[in-house]
């Protein structure tokens, strides 16, 4: 039989090892949610669990606020995309959380596991403004970047 | 008259005690350049604006590839590169310094700095050089700095006869911190 600390372990062990993130892109931008942090993935209309609140993704990590750079004078990489009207609005219906919660995504393109050498932690500079955004992945030399949903400050639970 | 032999001799000695001004002037100059306190610097422009960096604060020069946009972080910070593997964040100091932001150009580089714990990229117009000044060259700063750069700045300089402002990355990591 286990012992607690070995119980722990064997735990973190297949929590580095199982996670499974959902990745979807808005505005040229790509993201990756850990899977455990989301009930349901539907349609806008197809919704099982009826939420109380909706928030837009993109909204959330802040897309549309930096835009103080001038389009024609820097790299198109370093404006803020311009967030196109969804024309398939999905949303996550975030897991465990209170009030019950659904994000609005684009449609999610895929799921995958991102093993843990590949991700980094955000540079200190940028951590100090995404706090949810916790760390990124190069996946086919593009940034994907992996957001704790329970880390947006929407929530009036704390983190489980 | 002296002889022939004691002319050769007072000759022989003279450009022997020549030589050993020479060497010993030689040698003065050698010990003062010893002596004189160097110190590493980095300079570059700005928004065609000649600055310079302390050596010891930049870690490496990069060429620039591509900087990801990151959401959510003030217009300062530009985004993120790859560098071999590492996530490092790019930050700009036009806005920071109050200077017309420019195009990159083939001469645009990525200054990757390191202060307090904290390492950034910083996106620089062009790398002028990287030369050793001696610490005695460097002035506090002068009053009469425009308020947008004074924040920043470790002290003045001059770089090929023309001033050069220094600025101070761990003032310029903070400020963005803030």
């Amino acid at each position: 039989m286990l012992n607690f600390n070995e119980n722990q372990t064997l735990k973190e062990s297949r929590i580095l090892s199982e996670s499974q993130y959902l990745l979807f892109t808005i505005g040229r931008v790509t993201f990756a949610v850990d899977m455990e942090q989301v009930a349901e993935i539907a349609l806008v209309g197809d919704i099982k669990h009826a939420p109380v609140c909706f928030h837009r993704f993109h909204d959330l990590v802040g897309l549309q606020e930096n835009s103080g750079h001038c389009p024609g004078a820097m790299p198109e990489a370093m404006t803020s995309p311009a967030v196109m009207p969804m024309v398939i609005p999905m949303v996550m219906i975030v897991r465990r959380k209170t009030p019950p919660t659904a994000i609005i995504i684009e449609e999610p393109s895929d799921t995958l596991s991102i093993p843990l050498e590949s991700m980094r932690p955000m540079p200190p500079l940028i951590a100090h403004y995404t706090k949810a955004i916790w760390a990124a992945a190069f996946i086919y030399d593009e940034p994907v970047y992996l957001v704790d949903l329970y880390k947006f400050g929407i929530f009036t639970d704390g983190h489980p | 008259m002296p002889e022939k032999g004691n002319d050769t001799t007072l000759e022989t000695s003279k450009s022997d005690l020549l030589l050993k001004e020479i060497k010993s002037r030689q040698e003065r100059t050698r010990i003062v350049d010893v002596d004189e306190e160097q110190v590493k610097m980095v300079f570059f422009t700005v928004g065609g604006t000649l600055f310079a960096f302390y050596g010891s604060d930049v870690k490496e020069i990069l060429p620039v590839e591509k900087i990801y946009y990151v959401p959510g972080c003030p217009a300062v910070i530009l985004g993120v590169i790859n560098v071999r593997g590492d996530v490092e964040s790019v930050i700009g100091l036009h806005g920071l310094l109050g200077l017309p932001e420019k195009a990159q150009t083939k001469n645009s580089r990525i200054a990757l700095a390191q202060k307090n714990g904290i390492r950034s990229g910083i996106l620089l117009d062009s790398v002028e050089d990287v030369d050793d000044i001696p610490v005695r060259s460097i002035a506090p700063p002068i009053s009469t700095l425009d308020k947008n750069t004074k924040e920043f700045v470790a002290g003045e300089t001059t770089y090929k006869n023309r001033n050069v402002t220094i600025l101070d990355v761990g003032k310029l990591f903070s400020r963005i911190s803030i």
